[in-house]
């Protein structure tokens, strides 16, 4: 069965008022990145997730969850 | 220099890098096919013909270089762009070598090479557009 994990991140981002550019700065990534993980073309690894997580001042499973 | 500062700078440093091996390499062949035939002692010979693999030795330590700056996204977009134009080089290759059964004039194995570039070229070109 296909797996999808969905995220709120491009929610996030917005609500805090970040560019794709900023955020990609805060986690050390490019600003492609973050658009593919926010458009759910990309999973991140753990620890990136925990550094997104980090940096919202949430727990990865309030920013990420797994749909069946 | 930070890390934030090596992943923004990648893309420069990559190009740099890149650039500098391939123009090293372009010059090697102007020198060698400028002075191949000029050149008789068969140690300086070798040496002449040779001078271009250093600069393809070079250009591929500023892929690997590149490949260790990059985020965890680039990474994988990088190798599958790389595994995708492999395959295709050697689905082109096979091709053509059998093609010169037929009387298809064969080609240096070096032509693997732009073939590969060109493949690797467009499934990047493709990557970038969709990342947009």
């Amino acid at each position: 069965m296909a797996r999808a994990v969905r995220n709120l991140l491009k929610q996030l981002r917005a609500q805090r008022g970040m560019t794709q550019a900023e955020l990609a700065e805060r986690l050390n990534v490019s600003r492609q990145t973050v658009n593919a993980i926010e458009t759910e073309r990309y999973d991140p690894s753990l620890p990136l997730a925990f550094t997104i997580a980090k940096v919202f001042g949430l727990k990865i499973e309030e920013i990420f969850t797994a749909e069946a | 220099m930070t890390t934030t500062t090596s992943v923004k700078r990648a893309p420069i440093a990559y190009f740099t890098e890149f650039g500098i091996a391939m123009a090293l390499f372009v010059a090697a062949m102007l020198l060698r096919g400028r002075f191949a035939d000029t050149v008789s002692d068969p140690r300086e010979r070798l040496a002449l013909l040779a001078m271009p693999i250093l600069p393809i030795w070079l250009a591929l330590l500023a892929v690997i270089r590149h490949y260790r700056r990059i985020d965890e996204f680039a990474k994988l977009v990088l190798v599958r762009n790389l595994a995708l134009a492999a395959g295709l080089t050697a689905c082109t290759v096979l091709s053509y070598g059998l093609l010169t059964d037929a009387g298809f004039p064969p080609l240096p194995v070096s032509f693997a090479w732009p073939v590969m570039a060109a493949f690797w070229g467009l499934s990047t070109a493709v990557s970038e557009w969709r990342a947009r």
